[in-house]
């Protein structure tokens, strides 16, 4: 039971430790995104400080401009209505903003107007012919023609120029302005991008990208970022915060400082975040950190959780496994009667009462079972005992249990057995059916035991056949010809455990003749021998008593002699797998 | 086309009859002039630090003077123009029911807007390009360019109008080739007429009206 409620912690366990995964997974997305929301931010004011910082350039550079004396000396006569300068005039101060805007270097405007004191374009660079044109009424010039120093951003021909204007007075007075235009594109997107490392710069006008800028591997494409390009415009005006483009790049959008925003021109700043999948959950993860890890719970916890659980599992499976098979190789010994519930614990003890219930039953294969439910001596003097444990019978783990021997070991024997077995009542002698055919009592077990001998029958008809071969008085009396037939069926094949005297010397039988004072001398002389082999074998005899001893003799030559229609029991001591033990033969004779 | 051509005909015919002049004026409220810019539109507005700010002029340039009447003819004057950066001026006016073109006169590309106008989109209007409203009755209706910000102005929808003229930034303003007659004199100034007066054009001499005194800006 511990165990499966050990199984049900690591269950839940490990739940919480995916849970604990996930949220940690979803945690570190949330702080990735966070990151690179506040990362786009940062992006975005230190682009607005970089425009507003090259704004503010530009507009130093016109000073340049707005002092060259003759530029002030024509616009001063071209303004307050004083006449419209002639193409000649406009001419050379075109060609003079031409050089004044070459050494602008790196502030070179791509579009320069010289307007008069009325908005007016006196004069250009070659390639923006705007001569005669007014700008009075755009914002830049008009607060240019005021005194005032201005950028601004303008849609121009299709174009986005960053703008500047500053005024330029002569005499005391304003005579007109400077306006200085750079086009927004790749080279705007260029510089700004190497002010923000790993991110990608993209300056649109509507729909349209005009200048993009990759910072990088690491940046995000510029495909990637135009194709979030709409999204982030639909968004720009409403949210202060970044757009998500895909799964891991995000931009922040803002609009250009000046009236070209109208027309939705402005920047993009997108950048790629940190993988924060399962196995990105250490992508950030650095070496300090895990030197910080507390390996001690780490690594002790699981590793106790561990022994916990395998002691768990000993106590409940492995011990009772363990035990089960110590006891049945016991069983198997025959060192042991049956296995040892009080040891066992639930599932275990259930099975081991179990199987002995079926050892005490006699249950068991049923092409062995006719043999197995032959009464060997034991079975037969446990029968007749009075009580479980009394005498040497009564100690049953000492009891000699029956075996049974081959077939093929006892052939030898059975024809002489053929020989030596008396012929039963209405059957020949020498009927094949009693040749080596031995008589089983098929089904018999303890309970279908007799009850109780039945009067001994002294002595069976001898049969001529066996009269004819019994051997002669002369032969050796030590070991007898023994061989019983159905002592093999009892499981006393082997002829050194059931041995049936089919003739028994003359001076021997003279010697121990059956007679009440000689059979109780004959008990007795068993009794001494079995304490003292007991002895010997190192096993107990404390219990033992020659009353309760020679009751049992009594009971076991009461049933061989009945069985066995014997006319009198020999029983013999001899050593069993290192106890004493009792051999009973039959005397026929 | 038949129809347009007779009413071109008497028209000319008429004014052949009788093409006065209206000249007027309208004085200056001393107000400053709109900012129309917004902090949002620069990063830098610095004073030069050399001549103190010229004040900005009060430009009259949303001030649009018609005059309304029983005249069949095609409205007098009333085309209008961006110029300088912006409309030439902002405030203009079209009788009902026909077109009022507005011209690009600037050298780079406008996109006029009208919001609310029904079957009116925008288009880009390069340099030298004509853009053409059809207006119905109803308005006035918001003027923009989809380009540049600062642009602003309105369109009126008058069923009598007549003819059209701008406010220099002195305030003057003039009509020629009015026919004779009794006709009504207003100045428009974003969606609000800010001054009237019946007048009566004489025939064969030109008339000038007294100086109008506009209402003061709604704040």
């Amino acid at each position: 039971m511990l165990s499966r409620v050990w199984y049900l912690v690591l269950a839940v366990a490990l739940g919480v430790a995916l849970a604990g995964a996930f949220l940690n997974k979803s945690a570190a997305s949330r702080e990735v995104e966070f990151q690179l929301e506040e990362q786009l931010r940062r992006d975005r004011v230190e682009a607005e400080l970089w425009l507003r910082l090259d704004a503010r350039l530009r507009l130093d550079a016109l000073a340049a401009l707005a002092v060259e004396s003759e530029v002030r000396q024509t616009l001063r006569n071209s303004s307050n209505n004083r006449g419209t300068p002639s193409p000649s005039v406009r001419k050379r101060l075109s060609n003079k903003l031409n050089v004044l805007n070459t050494k602008l270097e790196e502030g070179k405007g791509d579009m320069v107007f010289a307007v008069d004191a009325e908005g007016e374009v006196v004069a250009t660079l070659d390639k923006n012919d705007m001569t005669e044109q007014r700008l009075n009424k755009m914002p830049l010039v008009r607060d240019a023609l005021r005194g005032f120093m201005r950028d601004d951003v303008w849609v121009f021909n299709g174009d986005v120029y960053r703008m500047a204007a500053r005024p330029v007075f002569d005499g005391g007075r304003y005579v007109g302005a400077i306006v200085h235009g750079m086009a927004v594109g790749d080279d705007l997107a260029r510089r700004l991008g190497e002010k923000l490392p790993n991110a990608t710069v993209v300056f649109f006008f509507g729909d349209d990208v005009i200048g993009a800028h990759t910072g990088g591997a690491e940046a995000p494409t510029r495909s990637e970022v135009k194709n979030g390009l709409a999204g982030v415009i639909a968004n720009m005006l409403d949210t202060e915060g970044s757009v998500e483009i895909d799964e891991r790049t995000r931009a922040i959008a803002s609009p250009m400082r000046g009236g070209a925003a109208h027309a939705r021109v402005g920047y993009m700043v997108g950048r790629n975040g940190s993988r924060a999948g399962l196995g990105g959950l250490f992508a950030n993860t650095f070496s300090e950190d895990v030197a910080s890890l507390p390996w001690w719970a780490v690594i002790g916890i699981p590793l106790v959780l561990l022994g916990l659980g395998l002691f768990l599992l000993y106590m409940e499976h492995d011990k009772g496994v363990r035990v089960l098979g110590k006891a049945s190789a016991a069983l198997a010994k025959n060192e042991i009667t049956g296995l040892p519930t009080g040891e066992l614990r639930r599932h275990y003890r259930k099975i081991a009462e179990n199987i002995n219930s079926a050892l005490y039953a006699g249950v068991g294969f049923k092409k062995d079972a006719d043999k197995r439910a032959s009464v060997n001596l034991d079975h037969m003097l446990s029968s007749t005992r009075d009580s479980a444990d009394t005498g040497y019978f009564g100690f049953a783990h000492e009891a000699p249990t029956a075996r049974r021997s081959s077939v093929d070991e006892d052939e030898g024997i059975e024809s002489k057995t053929v020989i030596a077995k008396p012929a039963l009542p209405g059957q020949p002698a020498g009927d094949d059916k009693t040749n080596g055919v031995p008589t089983s009592r098929p089904g018999r077990s303890q309970s279908s035991r007799p009850p109780a001998p039945t009067p001994r029958h002294r002595q069976a008809p001898a049969t001529k056949a066996a009269k004819d071969l019994t051997p002669s008085p002369d032969d050796p009396p030590t070991r007898p010809r023994a061989i019983v037939d159905e002592f093999d069926d009892d499981g006393f094949g082997d002829t050194e455990e059931s041995t049936q005297v089919t003739h028994i010397p003359q001076k021997l039988l003279e010697e121990s003749n059956p007679a009440e004072q000689g059979e109780e001398a004959h008990f007795r002389e068993v009794f001494d021998k079995f304490v003292a082999t007991q002895k010997e074998c190192g096993g107990p005899v404390a219990g033992l008593s020659f009353d309760k001893f020679v009751s049992k003799l009594h009971a076991a030559r009461e049933q061989v002699m009945k069985r066995h229609n014997a006319a009198s029991v020999r029983f013999t001591v001899y050593v069993k797998e290192g106890r004493a033990a009792l051999k009973a033969s039959p005397v026929k004779q | 086309m038949l129809a347009a051509a007779v009413t071109a005909a008497a028209s000319m015919a008429y004014s052949a009859v009788s093409a006065e002049t209206v000249e007027g004026s309208v004085r200056s409220t001393g107000a400053p002039a709109e900012e129309s810019t917004s902090p949002k539109d620069y990063y830098w507005k610095v004073w030069n630090g050399a001549l103190p700010e010229q004040p900005a002029a009060d430009t009259n340039d949303n001030l649009l003077a018609v005059l309304t009447g029983k005249f069949t003819g095609p409205p007098i004057g009333c085309t209008f123009s961006f110029s300088g950066g912006a409309l030439d001026p902002s405030t203009i006016a079209a009788r009902s029911g026909t077109t009022v073109r507005v011209e690009n006169r600037d050298a780079f590309t406008h996109a006029l807007s009208v919001d609310g106008l029904p079957g009116f989109t925008p288009l880009e209007s390069g340099p030298g390009a004509v853009r053409a409203i059809p207006v119905p009755a109803g308005g006035p209706w918001r003027l923009g360019d989809l380009y540049y910000g600062h642009v602003d102005g309105y369109l009126h929808s008058i069923r009598e109008l007549v003819a059209c003229a701008a406010v220099s930034s002195g305030g003057r303003f003039r009509f020629d080739d009015v026919p004779a007659g009794p006709y009504s004199l207003r100045i428009l100034r974003g969606t609000e007429q800010v001054a009237s007066q019946r007048v009566t054009v004489p025939a064969g001499r030109t008339l000038q009206v007294d100086a109008l005194t506009p209402k003061s800006r709604r704040k």
